[in-house]
């Protein structure tokens, strides 16, 4: 059921992002694009880092984490930023992503100093889950290609 | 009455028409001519297009969201919407190769002006040194194409590098950030001065007042798109006013091929292929002005010399401005808030002095205000929620600083023809590698970096760029203007030498290429050559 799959991590997408809603549009213009990209049997390690992403929101921000050093233009980050662009695009959603956050400037660097710490803390633990898949996966593409 | 036939209705293309209909001539118009869409809901900003229109994606994204800026190793901060897809659109006659160089060309109405943003500098005596026309031959059409486009501007600090002699419509309001950083650097400007830097308003060809059928700046955020009421001036605008007059004829989805000569070698006309029915048409004039873009301008006249004498020579001098993008943080704006619906572009410009014409500086700030927010966001060095919540904060305190250094003509930069084996004429351009103006880049980068840091505001070392070789959309001198007399070059008025009746109105004509913004330039010079036409 890839149809199912898609629509499920495509949701997961929009939620991680921030997303109050989800249209069906957005769902089936994510489907069409990525079915636009495919030219040839995905990464092994970029299939699995989109699989493991796609679990939950909370599971996306760790490969995301991953991904932003590991995978910069790697299939989940594209995947990302193509859900972005919907989601900033469509009527439903787009309030949420058109507007600045304004509040004291105390309160700014405090929020940013915390999303600093979450990032970091994050990123130690998606290293740890990670890593060990990117090793073993990549070695095995590596021998496959070989 | 004289008969004009011009190729292309690009910025130049569209001024020198309109001045020898002006004064009763007639005039032929040969185009390709994608044509701009119809702006939707043209009173709406940016953020009510995304709420009332029935398919945003579509407009905004492409039918297949083909216009998503992905992330990459040159990163883009924005890019364009499907409704400047027509700019770039090119017709299969056309062939460009490139290397070292990596060029935008257009095919559109209007040119590749109908994706510019607006910047309109006059030029001063140093700009002009290598040029066979002095300042006060130009002066008279600065004012001309002022009245006929409209800009806004205020007298300032640059005028030491670019004089106000045209009378210029009001500025627009300043956005806050714009706002600070030009009041930080009314503060401290002796600092900043010192560095060589200078800083003031930008000019631009936007309406404050409304004029004909163009409405005046309503702060819609819709910029980049293509200003749905026309207060950007675009040429494709003159297009439509040269239909007024009754000795215009305009003849869009044709292929300029060459240029007719008689057995004297004086041009006769042109000859083109009809893009939809690929069969040939001839058009005959009594003067000839290619117009076409300074790239498509040298094939065509490439094309004609092969046509002619069976080999078309290299063209050498082929320039274009370094190109740096800069982005800079304001701290003291983080936690602002942010006018999404507002003037997209810059709002200030600036200028530096080289020790001699061709080290000159000229550059842009913009500071972000409505834009699209998945290419910026994407580029963050965090994960997309972080990202998106550090944008979140400091939203209001981002900007970016584009500069642009100026170029001379230099033999390893050669524009040339390859004919194909299906005998189609492929235009090559080999830039050289030709690095020695990298040393002044870098001592501009510092001087605008610490500058900015003076009036408050950040540059991360690592985000300024060099662009490649191409990306200033600046392109000209193959074929210039000079007093010497010399094969492939033209006189101060803008013919060929050895081609009689045969004229070049846009930038491959350019001696030199200044720093600033040449657009406005290439329509004075436009206008300029027009009235030496009579």
């Amino acid at each position: 059921m890839p149809n199912e799959r898609e629509v499920r991590e495509a949701r997961t997408f929009a939620s991680y992002l921030g997303s109050p809603s989800f249209p069906s549009e957005i769902s089936d213009r994510y489907r069409q694009a990525i079915a636009d990209w495919r030219s040839g049997p995905p990464d092994r390690f970029d299939a699995w880092l989109v699989r493991f992403a796609a679990t939950s929101p909370a599971f996306t921000a760790l490969a995301d984490s991953y991904a932003r050093v590991a995978r910069p233009y790697g299939d989940l980050r594209r995947r990302l930023t193509l859900m972005l662009a919907l989601l900033e695009t469509h009527g439903a959603t787009h309030g949420v992503y058109d507007r600045a956050r304004p509040s004291s400037a105390a309160a700014a660097w405090l929020a940013l100093a915390g999303a600093g710490t979450m990032w970091a803390l994050r990123s130690v633990l998606a290293a740890l889950i990670c890593a060990p898949a990117h090793l073993l996966l990549g070695a095995k593409s590596s021998r496959q290609s070989a | 009455m004289a008969r004009h036939l011009v190729i292309g209705s690009g910025a130049s293309g569209v001024h020198y028409a309109l001045t020898v209909l002006e004064r009763g001539e007639e005039v032929t118009l040969l185009d390709v001519g994608y044509e701009r869409p119809t702006a939707s809901l043209p009173d709406a900003t940016y953020a009510q297009l995304k709420e009332q229109l029935e398919d945003p994606l579509t407009a905004i994204l492409g039918e297949r969201s083909e216009y998503v800026v992905y992330p990459g190793p040159v990163s883009k901060p924005y890019g364009f919407p499907p409704s400047k897809g027509y700019v770039f659109r090119q017709p299969t006659a056309w062939s460009l190769t490139s290397r070292g160089f990596d060029p935008l060309v257009s095919f559109a109405q209007g040119g590749l002006a109908e994706a510019w943003t607006g910047g309109s500098y006059e030029l001063d005596e140093r700009d002009l040194a290598a040029f066979p026309f002095s300042l006060g031959d130009l002066q008279p059409h600065y004012a001309t194409v002022t009245r006929r486009i409209g800009i806004a501007a205020e007298r300032d600090d640059l005028e030491r590098f670019s004089p106000m002699t045209a009378e210029y419509d009001t500025p627009l309001p300043l956005d806050a950030h714009s706002g600070q950083l030009l009041t930080a650097y009314a503060r401290k400007r002796q600092r900043v001065n010192a560095l060589g830097v200078y800083l003031g308003r930008s000019r631009v060809a936007v309406l404050t007042h409304a004029k004909g059928e163009r409405g005046a700046c309503t702060q819609l955020g819709r910029c980049l798109m293509g200003c749905p009421r026309e207060s950007l001036y675009a040429p494709s605008y003159t297009l439509r006013e040269l239909h007024l007059f009754p000795t215009f004829t305009y003849v869009p989805g044709v292929f300029v091929e060459r240029i007719l000569l008689d057995d004297n070698g004086s041009a006769t006309g042109a000859l083109a292929r009809e893009l939809a029915a690929g069969v040939e048409r001839k058009f005959v004039a009594d003067r000839v002005v290619l117009a076409a873009g300074a790239l498509a301008t040298s094939r065509i006249y490439l094309s004609t010399l092969q046509h002619e004498t069976g080999a078309a020579p290299e063209l050498p001098g082929l320039m274009d401005n370094r190109h740096v993008m800069m982005p800079f943080v304001t701290p003291s704006r983080v936690g602002g808030d942010v006018e999404i619906a507002s003037y997209q572009f810059h709002h200030l410009a600036l200028g530096m002095r080289g020790a001699s014409p061709g080290d000159d500086v000229h550059g842009q700030i913009t500071a972000l205000k409505g834009a699209q927010v998945h290419p910026i966001v994407s580029t963050l060095p965090f994960d997309f929620r972080t990202s998106l919540a550090v944008f979140g904060r400091v939203r209001a305190a981002l900007g970016i600083a584009n500069f642009w250094l100026a170029d001379t003509r230099r033999a390893a930069n050669i524009a040339h023809l390859h004919v194909t084996n299906d005998g189609r004429h492929q235009l090559i351009l080999s830039y050289g590698d030709d690095a020695s103006d990298l040393g002044r880049t870098h001592e501009a980068i510092t001087a605008i970096r610490k500058s900015l840091r003076i009036i408050g505001a950040v540059v991360p070392k690592s985000q300024t760029s060099v662009l490649p070789r191409g990306s200033s959309v600046h392109y000209a001198g193959t074929l210039p203007m000079t007093n010497e007399d010399r094969p492939h070059t033209c006189r101060t008025d803008a013919s060929v030498r050895g081609f009689e009746r045969l004229f070049i109105a846009d930038g491959a004509a350019f001696s030199s290429l200044p720093a600033k913004n040449i657009t406005f330039t290439l329509m004075a010079n436009a206008v300029r050559i027009a009235h030496a036409s009579k």
